[in-house]
């Protein structure tokens, strides 16, 4: 199922750890199931990519310049760049936003839930991408880096109008981002993925690479 | 110019043009910029794109204006007035005879409630688009996601071009899925559209005509509108962008739905001139297919539709009419409070929902637009605006997301006047009264005659028959016994008679007597059985409601009696939901249902409790010790947060408990002080406010919510007005810090004494310092800390 969210996610994102006494609240482990199941139902999975060349700092054929550092090095070797947003639309959005007025506990965890969703959506729109790339032979597209988003390290955050903008994202997906780039519907992701001919591997993703790796409640790993 | 249009409109089949993107990027137009100002920098392309698209056939061209709005524009160094008056010059010199069409594509803000844009911005900006393409022959909206936005659309063409009758084209971009990416189906845009006074309706951009096809019949059969189909060359290939059907397979494609009644056809993403000459061969200028289409009566919201082909009802409850809670609620702005009412009738069977806000001492029409914006948020059934108060109806007229209801109009000319045309102007449906200036008749025969004159000046201000509901009025059977059987008899007359869906307020029936779930059951089931379509009621009431159901299986509108049975069957009965800890158990002490996180249990507590003991001391005494023992867990890292928030709902539930109890005994209970909450503007994040007022309500603090986006001057202004000593702030995103900032300096400014608490994922301790704040909370329990040092 294209929707499914995985418990354990949820909970990681609630900072929940082995030391929490579940068994003080009787109802939390049924409640926390009963909203994966309407976060789910409330899903609708979208994304939508585009592949551009990299020429130097640019983004062949838009007017996007790659000039922060870190984008740089996470993109070094690769000679194409793929494009993407991913999201599960506004349903999410419309639960918590009820919860929040019946029942704020649920909002909660459904947030969570949505957090979680979003970076499936994300991960599965990138697999179908590597498949059409693959399946593409002349695009010579052997090698992905991981993803590397606006708001990492000093790729600026501004940055997702743009990218916004490029993937025409609003038509195509119906996501959109405000003034101040808080991506609505709210439980979406953009990226930037290398491509290359060759191994490339992306050396800044990951919560290792992450400034606040050592006081993050939240991290995988 | 105009005539000319909608005459062809209903004659004939008309073709539009193709795409302009694609055709713009065809010659090196890059990903992401804007395509409007290419009217100004390059205006022989574009001029050269019209006229390959007239010359290919086109009857209607659309404008290089698709983005030019102020929100795309802003940082292009030009004006909306400036792109769109040039760009519709540019296609006026191109179409020659030919029309022009003003082209308007989505904002590219997302409206309130899903976005930040308000309605009357979004008005605002589509009036300034309208204003400077007043040239065009038409206004086509496209590619809307959005009923919201296209409403706005609508009023903004009608406030720009009020007289001059200037023809709109609306259509929408679905999915696969029926609906558009903001959850709204095939229903809602035929029943919005067809109420709204448009001209034309239909589909563009997102799918091919092979996805499309089955869509655009589905809408074929719910509209007796022309309509139009303007799909995108097939489906993208993902890798190079290539769309996968030609010109002539989009054609015969085409030409297939034409037969099922589409007649104005054009394409999106992906077509070119080949694609329109190959449509225009097949298809200019034929007859249109008939149809034959029924519009059934319908409301709806952005997201669902109530067909009235069976009995549907009205919810009465949100009307302050002695009800204290309520009108506590409306005069201190509590939407939460009026929210629930609204859900809890939806729960219980409501398929509509009656909204009165009427109280002498409230501004009611700058009120009802609050309220009706914070219901359509979280509840998607269909709303009735109810007032007497003209300008109250009009201004929840205009912000209301659908098809809404107005309760009432009456008999009487002025009335009628002054309320038709509201009805029309927003796209309404209307509840007439069979009253009139002498009163109301008391023979079936007197109703049925004001009734006529109700539907004669509905007609005359084009508003459909289908959307002119009557109310026969219900007379109280304690008072005017003999002529409760008259307004049974004129339900059935003028159903029979005029054709016309009735309403009835049933609770009136039984004022003065006992028993007047009894009263109110009997004169229901009477009512239904001679063709009452409206009930509204208190769907809360059980009674009533079981009337219905059986009603539902008698009338043959239940078929196999199947919702009935499931929901009265002994199996039903006693084969319910897995029994909820302590749901029904009333066993538990206040302070475990509170530290187990049981609502349930915490409200029959306190209940057992108040016939001991005070209010106050049940708060003092049990409430906030409750809390302080899990809030001492959460903060050893014994709980998580949605455990600390369970029980901060128990106690919430035993909050309402002693506050029922209060207002039934005519008391109050000062706060312990009074706190601002906001999110500071721009940033939209609220979920962790809302946690922390949560728990601050349940240490007895009263909290002025003021919401997210909040302006800092908003803040301030609250501050002093209600002299409130603490303020918390709350911003999630590195972007909005700023102001923050500035909503701190704003209320130092003032020189308003108070303490600042801020909080948010991307502060700190030493950041809270840096911008002024007094306190910088980790987290909601470090809040309530601070709230019990500072107040």
């Amino acid at each position: 199922m294209v929707n499914k969210i995985d418990k354990g996610g949820v909970l990681r994102l609630l900072a929940y750890n082995s030391a929490h006494n579940l068994n003080n609240t009787p109802v939390i482990d049924e409640l926390v199931n009963e909203c994966i199941l309407e976060a789910e139902n409330a899903s609708q999975f979208r994304y939508i990519y585009k592949i551009f060349d990299i020429n130097g700092c640019k983004l062949e054929g838009t007017d996007i310049y790659l000039n922060s550092r870190d984008i740089k090095a996470h993109l070094e070797g690769s000679s194409k760049c793929l494009v993407l947003a991913a999201t599960i639309g506004v349903g999410v959005d419309r639960l918590i936003s009820k919860y929040e007025i019946t029942n704020i506990t649920k909002a909660v965890i459904i947030d969570a839930c949505g957090s979680v969703a979003a970076e499936r959506a994300q991960t599965k729109a990138i697999s179908e991408a590597a498949q059409a790339l693959m399946s593409n032979k002349g695009m010579g597209c052997n090698f992905m880096t991981s993803q590397y988003s606006p708001g990492y390290g000093d790729f600026p955050i501004s940055m997702q109008n743009k990218i916004i903008d490029i993937l025409q994202a609003q038509k195509t997906i119906g996501l959109t981002v405000t003034e101040n780039h808080i991506m609505i519907p709210r439980k979406s992701i953009t990226s930037l993925t290398g491509i290359s001919g060759q191994a490339v591997s992306g050396k800044l993703s990951g919560c290792k690479n992450c400034v606040l790796y050592n006081k993050c409640k939240f991290k995988k790993n | 110019m105009k005539k000319d249009l909608i005459s062809q409109l209903n004659k004939q089949t008309l073709i539009l043009d193709g795409a302009m993107g694609t055709m713009l990027q065809n010659v090196g137009l890059p990903a992401g910029s804007l395509p409007e100002l290419l009217s100004l920098t390059n205006p022989d392309i574009v001029y050269n794109i019209h006229k390959a698209y007239i010359d290919a056939g086109s009857d209607i061209i659309y404008s290089n204006t698709f983005g030019a709005n102020p929100y795309k524009l802003s940082g292009s160094g030009h004006t909306t007035k400036e792109i769109v008056s040039r760009s519709i010059e540019i296609a006026k010199s191109a179409a020659s005879d030919k029309y022009v069409a003003l082209d308007i594509g989505p904002i590219g803000q997302l409206l309130e409630p899903n976005g930040l844009l308000t309605f009357e911005d979004a008005i605002d900006i589509f009036k300034e688009i309208m204003a400077a393409g007043e040239n065009a022959d038409l206004i086509a909206i496209e590619t809307m996601a959005d009923l919201y936005e296209v409403k706005a659309a609508i009023i903004a063409s009608k406030e720009v071009f009020m007289g001059t009758q200037k023809p709109v084209f609306v259509t929408m971009t679905i999915e696969e899925n029926k609906r558009t990416f903001l959850g709204c189906s095939l229903d809602e845009i035929a029943c919005y559209l067809n109420a709204a006074g448009v001209d034309a309706i239909g589909l563009n951009c997102s799918l091919g005509p092979v996805e499309l096809k089955p869509i655009i019949e589905g809408l074929c059969k719910k509209t007796s509108l022309p309509v139009i189909l303007k799909p995108n060359a097939g489906l993208p290939d993902p890798i190079t962008g290539q769309y996968n059907i030609g010109a002539e397979m989009f054609s015969s494609l085409l030409n297939e739905i034409y037969f099922k009644g589409v007649s104005i056809f054009g394409g999106c993403c992906g077509t070119t001139p080949d694609y329109i000459k190959a449509i225009a061969h097949n298809l200019k200028g034929r007859a249109i297919v008939p149809r034959g289409v029924y519009e059934k009566p319908a409301v709806c919201s952005s997201t669902k539709t109530v067909y009235l082909d069976s009995v549907k009802l009205i919810g009465e409850r949100i009307n302050p009419t002695g009800k204290k809670l309520l009108k506590e609620a409306i005069k201190t702005k509590n939407m939460g409070y009026i929210i629930k009412q609204g859900l809890a009738q939806v729960d219980s069977g409501a398929d509509i929902l009656d909204v009165n806000i009427g109280l002498p001492e409230i501004d009611e029409a700058g009120l009802i637009p609050i309220v009706i914006k914070s219901l359509q948020k979280t509840i998607d059934s269909p709303l009735q605006i109810d007032s007497s108060d003209v300008g109250a109806l009009e201004a929840g007229l205009r912000v209301y997301n659908g098809k809404p209801i107005v309760n009432s109009v009456n008999g009487d000319s002025e009335n009628l006047d002054k309320i038709l045309p509201l009805v029309k102007k927003y796209g309404s449906a209307v509840i007439g009264l069979t009253l009139d200036k002498n009163g109301i008749p008391e023979s079936a025969e007197g109703r049925y005659k004001i009734a006529e004159k109700i539907l004669n000046a509905a007609l005359s201000h084009a508003i459909k028959k289908e959307d002119v509901y009557i109310d026969c009025l219900t007379l109280t059977a304690s008072a005017q016994q003999k002529e409760v059987m008259e307004t049974i008899k004129a339900v059935r007359l003028i159903k029979e008679g005029l054709g016309l869906k009735t309403v009835l307020g049933v609770s009136n029936v039984s004022f003065g007597l006992p028993n007047r779930e009894l009263i109110n059951s009997a004169f229901l089931t009477m009512a239904l059985a001679n063709g009452l379509d409206l009930p509204i009621i208190n769907p809360n009431n059980k009674t009533i409601m079981d009337y219905v159901h059986a009603y539902k299986v008698l009338s043959n509108s239940d078929v196999s009696a199947e919702a009935y049975i499931k929901k009265f069957s002994v199996n039903a009965l006693s084969d319910g939901a897995p029994v909820d800890p302590g749901q029904t158990k009333g066993i538990m002490s206040l302070n475990s249902a509170i530290i187990s996180g049981i609502p349930m249990e915490a409200e029959i507590a306190t209940k057992e409790l108040l016939k001991t003991e005070s209010e106050l001391n049940i708060v003092d005494s049990y409430l906030i010790k409750a809390l302080d023992i899990v809030g001492k867990k959460f903060e050893a890292g014994e709980l998580f947060l949605p455990q600390l928030l369970l029980s901060a709902e128990a106690a919430q539930s035993a909050f309402e408990t002693l506050k029922n109890n209060m207002a039934l005994n005519g008391t109050t209970a000062a706060p312990k002080g009074k706190i601002i909450l906001a999110t500071v503007k721009g940033d939209i994040h609220d979920i962790g406010k809302n946690i922390v007022k949560a728990l601050l309500q349940n240490y007895g603090y009263e909290i002025f919510d003021l919401g997210k986006d909040v302006p800092p001057e908003e803040i301030t202004k609250c501050a002093i007005s209600n002299n409130i000593k603490l303020i918390g702030l709350s911003a999630l995103m590195t972007t909005t810090i700023k102001n923050m900032q500035e909503t701190i300096y704003a209320l130092r400014k003032s020189g308003h004494d108070c303490k600042i608490v801020v909080g948010g994922a991307v502060l700190t301790e030493e950041y809270a310092k840096m911008i002024g704040a007094d306190y910088y909370a980790k987290d909601a329990m470090a809040t309530v800390d601070i709230a019990r040092a500072t107040l």
